[in-house]
């Protein structure tokens, strides 16, 4: 980076909506005004991770942030970022507990507890500028792999890393690419699964808008490991700004001769295309995915079928994974796998990305190292709970994860302890909820959905989770049966394990944990008719008034 | 998919399989469903016709095999020296909700059904001995919806239908691409008719295949 | 459809070569352009995909982003998200169904609006939200969404 004042505005999703672009064509003419357009850069940058607090100013090389800036503070923000020592006092974050300012986002909790590696870029350069990419060391572990490294020493490499990927199993990533690269064909693929469909989960969102380069260098390394020369970047069409963004990339990649034929001047041709998807939860779901690119409905494939690494995407050879799967992949290659797996827990390596929301007082989006405590988390970087509530639980892994009460506070997050509370890593999201949130009617909002997104194929799912969902919505309504619980554990059991895909598989998760940690709720709906919480308004209880 | 057990090439007898404790011996690259109804042993199936791809959709048809894993039986091959259970109580904790459910879910009477007599619903029932009370326990559908014309033979009734494709695959399999489409998803999944209605011959074999009796000829 | 629309739709269909997988990127590029997917669009790209009529219901009845009526004028589209559920979107929800006299999903008679959900926006530390035309509003309250609705309903009036 030069050595002038920067002042990065922050235009991912949530500060945009906060009216950044506004704060950013003030500051723009203000600099103009004071000649200082040349002096000073101005730059719009992805999500800086921080959007309860959006929209989001940094000035470097300070490490200065503003929060909940307004076009009307441009000319106090310029001021301020000739020295980077006088701070615009009431745009400074202050500490919710002592009320000091703490205008060096370094000091700030949510940054200082958090560990940003692959989030490194994010908010700190112009997506839109492959420059700033190149300037951060982008690029350089794809000429690492193309000219000093074999396919096979890459997936090695990837092995060595212990990454894994982000579906229910958590398989490693390096075991796929290598069945990938070994599974016969002359045509290959390589796929990009950036259909957040989680509801409560915007990192791939935010990774797509912040530093799309880092994805599309993932996504060339893995084409030149397995064998492929084309890619797909799957992006659900709610998130039209990823969309621009990764257009914007990918074009910028081809014009530097990243993409395209002979890609630094070796034999290797690789290009990507961005493929919109059309708004369906299952299509996270591989073959599903798979089939939707093909044209088709996204109705998964059933059981005994080849391996998508086999026979994907026409048939042929297909390598899939998660953006931040991608994402993390040029940091494996240039900090080495021993660094990236020095991190994290024996069987979690590195970092886990979440968008940590729901009745937190830091609502955004955080990357921590692999078993850190979930405590540390909600109240270390989310700093606990606002309006003085009491913690009840937190919802990890979107509608395939589960509910985790207060007792699992202390428990590390990864892959493996997640699973074992019945809950999952998935795609990221983490919900808090506190003592007004209904568990039951969690429940039932989460059977809402995945009916709703049940592609309608088999039966278990269609009928089953419709039929989940109608039991919840009457508990929720004062309607519960006594014998309600026990039909629902036995649906839940038939469902998980009759469904023909993960999407049902799964659906019952919700249910079970909360059934398992607050089935004290479920009981006072069905026989006091009663909602502890007070969410639930519909129940016929002489007590409530 | 292995495309091979269609072809009819599967004349040996060259596996030995075990279903409930009878040894059988199948042809390689049947699969457990054909191979049980064969032999006459019953497994609850929908959305299996012979001769029509199998979907694995409908789930009824999931059994054990080794003591392990539950597959589902129509796409599941045999193997040399399978032992296969049909019933055990991991695969009844499976099949018999799925059946009350559809139960439950199938919003008519039996009276008057074109179905009756052939339906496999009605079937499964009686195999499963299933029981008023269990599948009262369920939540039934509220209010009918309306009966759609499909064309001018052919009436369709989406309070019955279960989804098992076999209309639509046997229409596809006899015209080529097929006037049968299946349309919207999850819960509101139905059949719907597209395409040149005169082309449609009303050869009526979609009506005929029809596990349950969804599609009515029309009285019109 | 208008000869002004047979142009916009050849128009769209001249970048793509006419494969199969093609379907749904064009179906969503006639939505963004036409709001909805017209019953003669459909049979135009079934006779240029070569891909049977019946088939792309198929495929534009299973996906959310997919209309196959007349979208309104202006799009309310409330988030149902986790997050948003938590803060409460169900009572935003209820307070637009209110205020327009739709139930979700429902396009007003004179065109002039739909009331929609959107599983995830992806927005979820603004929770809960919604989106008008396109535009993302966040941290909303049921008083807050009258204001908006309220905002949308001045600037319709004096359209006329």
């Amino acid at each position: 980076m030069s050595n002038g004042p920067a002042i990065l505005v922050c235009q991912g999703t949530g500060c945009l909506s906060g009216g950044s672009e506004e704060v950013f064509v003030s500051l723009e003419r203000e600099l103009r005004n004071l000649g200082l357009r040349e002096k000073v850069q101005l730059k719009r940058t992805g999500c800086h991770g921080f959007c309860e607090q959006g929209p989001i100013v940094v000035l470097e090389p300070y490490g200065v942030l503003y929060c909940k800036v307004k076009p009307e503070d441009a000319a106090e923000i310029i001021n301020s970022a000739k020295t980077g020592e006088k701070f615009v006092e009431h745009l400074v974050y202050c500490d919710p507990s002592t009320g000091n300012p703490l205008p060096h986002y370094r000091d700030i909790p949510f940054y200082g507890k958090q560990e940003r590696v692959v989030l490194g870029r994010c908010g700190k350069i112009d997506p839109e500028n492959i420059e700033d990419y190149l300037r951060t060391d982008g690029y350089l572990a794809l000429r690492k792999v193309l000219l000093e490294m074999r396919p096979e020493d890459v997936i090695e490499e990837v092995k060595r890393s212990g990454l894994r990927g982000l579906g229910g199993a958590g398989f490693p990533t390096g075991k796929k690419w290598e069945a990938s690269a070994k599974a016969p064909g002359d045509q290959k693929y390589v796929i990009c699964n950036g259909d957040e469909g989680d509801p409560g989960a915007f990192q791939d969102r935010s990774l797509m808008e912040a530093d799309p380069h880092a994805i599309i260098e993932g996504m060339i390394i893995a084409g030149y490991a397995i064998g492929a020369k084309k890619g797909y970047v799957y992006v659900r069409a709610e998130y039209p700004l990823a969309v621009k963004r990764m257009r914007i990339a990918i074009s910028q990649a081809r014009k530097m001769g990243f993409l395209g034929r002979g890609i630094l001047g070796t034999a290797f041709d690789f290009d990507i295309e961005v493929f919109r998807g059309a708004g369906a939860f299952v299509c996270g779901e591989s073959t599903a995915l798979v089939r939707s690119i093909e044209g088709d409905k996204g109705w998964p494939k059933p059981l005994p079928r080849p391996r998508t690494a086999e026979k994907g995407l026409w048939g042929k050879p297909t390598l899939l994974n998660n953006v931040k799967t991608f994402a993390n992949i040029p940091i494996i290659i240039r900090y080495g796998s021993a660094w990236f797996a020095s991190r994290g827990t024996e069987k979690s390596k590195g970092t886990a990305i979440f968008s940590l929301t729901g009745k937190v007082r830091n609502c955004g989006l955080i990357e921590v190292p692999m078993g850190i405590r979930l405590r540390e988390i909600i109240y270390g970087i989310g700093g606990g709970i606002p309006n003085g509530k009491k913690f009840k639980a937190v919802q990890t892994g979107g509608p395939s994860g589960g509910c985790l009460p207060a007792e699992l506070l202390d428990m590390p997050v990864d892959f493996d302890s997640l699973k074992a509370c019945g809950s999952m890593m998935g795609s990221g999201g983490m919900v808090v909820m506190d003592e007004q949130t209904c568990m039951v009617d969690v429940a039932r909002y989460f059977l809402e959905f995945t009916q709703r997104e049940s592609c309608g194929q088999c039966i278990p799912c269609r009928i089953g989770t419709r039929q989940m969902f109608q039991i919840l919505d009457d508990i929720t309504r004062g309607r519960g049966r006594r014998e309600d619980i026990d039909l629902l554990l036995e649906l839940s059991e038939a469902i998980a394990n009759g469904s023909l895909c993960a999407l049902g598989q799964t659906a019952p998760n919700p249910v079970l944990t909360t059934i398992r940690y607050f089935r004290d709720e479920y009981e006072a709906h069905i026989s006091e008719k009663r909602c502890p919480a007070g969410v639930c308004q519909n129940l016929s209880s002489p007590e409530t008034t | 998919m292995p495309e091979s057990f269609f072809a009819g090439d599967y004349m040996t007898n060259d596996v030995s399989i075990i279903i409930d404790g009878h040894r059988i011996a199948a042809e390689k690259g049947a699969t457990i469903l054909e191979v049980a109804l064969r032999n006459n042993i019953y497994i609850p199936h929908l959305c299996y016709y012979p001769g029509l791809k199998p979907k694995g959709a409908c789930r009824l048809c999931m059994v054990e095999i080794d003591g392990k894993e539950l597959v589902t039986a129509c796409r599941t091959e045999v193997e040399d020296g399978m032992v296969i259970n049909t019933w055990t109580p991991k695969v009844e904790r499976v099949v018999r909700p799925i059946a009350e459910l559809l139960i439950a879910n199938h919003h008519a009477t039996c009276k008057d059904c074109p179905g009756t007599g052939k339906c496999e619903l009605q079937k499964i029932r009686a195999k499963l001995k299933i029981q008023r009370s269990r599948v009262e326990r369920l939540r039934s559908p509220q209010g009918a919806l309306p009966i759609i014309a499909l064309n001018r033979y052919l009436d369709y009734d989406p309070n019955k239908c279960v989804c098992c494709g076999i209309c639509i695959d046997t229409c596809s399999d006899i015209n080529g691409t097929g006037f049968l489409y299946f349309v919207d998803r999850g819960y509101s999944t139905k059949v719907a008719f597209f395409g040149d209605e005169s082309k449609c011959e009303s050869c009526m074999k979609c009506a005929m295949r029809c596990p349950v009796g969804v599609l009515i000829p029309s009285k019109r | 459809m208008d000869e002004w629309e047979e142009e916009v739709l050849r128009e769209i269909l001249s970048f793509y070569r006419g494969e199969r997988s093609e379907l749904i990127p064009i179906l969503l590029e006639i939505q963004a352009n036409f709001g909805y997917l017209p019953k003669e669009a459909i049979l135009f790209v079934s006779e240029f995909l070569n891909v049977p009529e019946g088939h792309i219901y198929s495929v534009a009845s299973f996906y959310k982003a997919f209309r196959l009526l007349p979208l309104g004028k202006n799009r309310i589209t409330i988030c149902r998200g986790t997050a948003c559920h938590i803060r409460g979107a169900h009572q935003i929800l209820q307070e637009a169904e209110k205020v327009l006299g739709l139930k979700e999903g429902e396009t007003s008679s004179d065109l002039k609006y739909t009331l929609d959900t959107v599983a995830c926006l992806g927005c979820c530390a603004l929770a809960p939200c919604l989106t008008l035309d396109g535009k993302v509003h966040g941290l909303m309250s049921p008083e807050k969404i009258k204001t908006v609705l309220a905002s949308l309903e001045d600037g319709g009036e004096s359209d006329v």
